[in-house]
């Protein structure tokens, strides 16, 4: 059923689609513009392309209302979660596509180190982007269309902002230390500097957050009205 | 004869409107029509049947089974047409049939070839360049393709020509040919019912104030014409509603009691019950304007 929802999908949303293919052009073409680093494999080319990759399911589900086609979506005869799966299987396979196209572009026009290959996949950035882009938004796209959508985000900066003050003035508020000292660590597993152990964590928070918001997704699509 | 579909007392709240303990059963091989004026709630029961919005009280039962706990499998069997289908404007019809028929796993292919070639619609014409009339009977034949034992039609004729609207109507009663299929038929445009429904229920204020067979429904009332001294008449004291007009008072009443001298008994079209039911004569202008030539 997965198959037939992405096939319907690339039918409904084909020119959408198409034309998202110029973010990783662009992209490319801006990073062969900048000044050569062979090693700089986390750069914000590959950051901002993921993010978007990851964004696009919900924009494609937010296009169903707009073409007044959720309903017969949702008449589907399948269950809710279906379409949950569909948006996290779009998100994956999207950013997995920009993921590979970067990484083959990165080593063929810059022949980085092979260390500088393996910290790219010591840091558990596919999933935290797939976070941040995907499963934190998804339910209030899934509720309230584009302006949950704008809602999650204003929060999410607020969020930002909040763990930017944090990290300035953290060390002169010593109620805060535990906090601080936590999100250093964290910081700190996530760049590749701590043990086997905290790796795995690092790994697991964010696929952990990626389950949880796959479970709250389909318990706001079920509970969603068209 | 079994239901297709029964409502019992269900309710749904949606801001100032209410949808209020509605009973209605679908009696399979039959057509029935839900008439209403617009924001009546017909869109809302709809809504509630698709299992698009959940119901505050009461119950749904489609096919045998609880909506509640029913699956896809049961969902598969009901054909939805809504108002204004929304199909990929780029498709081509045999497109279309495509892109519909992998979520329906009783999809007829054949089926489908012969309800486009019965319709006649143009197969080399994009959705978006089909007319409403071709565009809605695309829609019905994608829904009828798979053979639903329940279709749903949500004001399917609004944005349809006379001719197209009758040619509809007829595609509807070969549908319930077919004693095991039904159909839940809303619209506003009472005529439609006059020709083809079995069945009618009438939403008004989101409540049900009448259902039943059409026929016993017609016959059940009449429309009664006469001067001011009818509302002093036992028929008149019975009128379920009624107006004004130049000539005197139109009064909707039941049949059987007597008719006085003075006053005239008229036919009674389907659009007079749904127009004078429960209307109070008050609310209606004492004189009505003349033609200005």
């Amino acid at each position: 059923m997965l198959l037939n929802l992405l096939l319907r999908d690339l039918t409904l949303h084909r020119r959408v689609l198409v034309s998202s293919l110029f973010i990783p052009v662009l992209l490319l073409v801006a990073l062969a513009m900048t000044p050569e680093n062979r090693n700089d494999g986390f750069g914000p080319h590959l950051i901002f392309g993921l993010f978007l990759f990851a964004l696009l399911p919900l924009s494609l589900h937010i296009r169903e209302g707009s073409l007044g086609t959720m309903a017969d979506l949702l008449v589907l005869p399948l269950h809710r979660r279906e379409l949950v799966r569909l948006r996290f299987l779009e998100g994956t396979l999207a950013c997995l596509g920009y993921f590979v196209l970067f990484l083959i572009w990165w080593v063929l026009k810059l022949h980085p180190d092979r260390k500088a290959i393996l910290e790219l996949f010591r840091v558990p950035l596919l999933p935290w982007v797939l976070v941040v882009g995907l499963a934190y938004p998804l339910p209030f796209a899934l509720k309230w269309g584009g302006k949950g959508l704008a809602v999650a985000y204003l929060a999410l900066m607020a969020g930002f902002l909040g763990f930017a003050l944090l990290m300035v003035f953290g060390p002169q508020m010593p109620a805060l230390g535990w906090l601080f000292r936590g999100l250093q660590a964290l910081e700190r597993f996530h760049l590749g500097g701590g043990p086997g152990v905290a790796q795995a964590l690092a790994f697991a928070v964010p696929l952990l957050l990626l389950a949880a918001g796959y479970r709250i997704s389909v318990w706001t699509l079920q509970r969603v009205e068209g | 004869m079994d239901n297709a579909l029964e409502l019992r007392g269900l309710g749904k709240r949606l801001g100032a409107f209410t949808l209020d303990q509605v009973d209605l059963t679908v009696p399979r091989g039959t057509i029935t029509g839900l008439v209403g004026a617009n924001g009546a709630g017909k869109s809302t029961l709809l809504k509630l049947v698709l299992g698009l919005a959940e119901p505050d009280a009461g119950s749904i039962r489609i096919l045998g089974q609880d909506l509640a706990g029913a699956g896809p499998r049961v969902r598969a069997r009901v054909g939805f047409v809504q108002e204004a289908p929304t199909l990929p404007s780029q498709l081509r019809v045999p497109e279309l049939g495509r892109f519909v028929a992998p979520f329906y796993p009783t999809w007829d292919p054949a089926a489908f070839r012969r309800l486009t070639a019965a319709f006649g619609l143009p197969l080399t014409t994009r959705f978006g360049k089909l007319s409403q009339g071709n565009r809605m009977k695309a829609a019905l034949a994608l829904a009828m393709a798979h053979n639903p034992e329940l279709l749903l039609l949500d004001e399917p004729t609004s944005g349809l020509d006379p001719l197209a609207r009758r040619e509809f109507l007829e595609l509807l009663l070969e549908v319930v040919q077919d004693e095991r299929r039904a159909v839940l038929f809303s619209t506003h445009i009472t005529s439609d019912l006059d020709r083809i429904a079995d069945h009618v229920a009438f939403l008004k204020h989101g409540r049900l104030a009448l259902a039943g067979p059409k026929d016993e429904l017609m016959a059940a009332w009449t429309l009664v014409k006469g001067g001011e001294d009818l509302l002093d008449t036992p028929l008149g004291r019975q009128a379920r509603g009624g107006r004004r007009t130049e000539l005197g008072l139109e009064l909707l009443c039941p049949t059987g009691l007597p008719v006085p001298a003075s006053a005239v008994r008229d036919t009674l079209r389907l659009e007079d019950l749904v127009y004078l039911f429960e209307r109070p004569l008050d609310s209606i202008p004492q004189e009505v304007p003349a033609c200005s030539h």
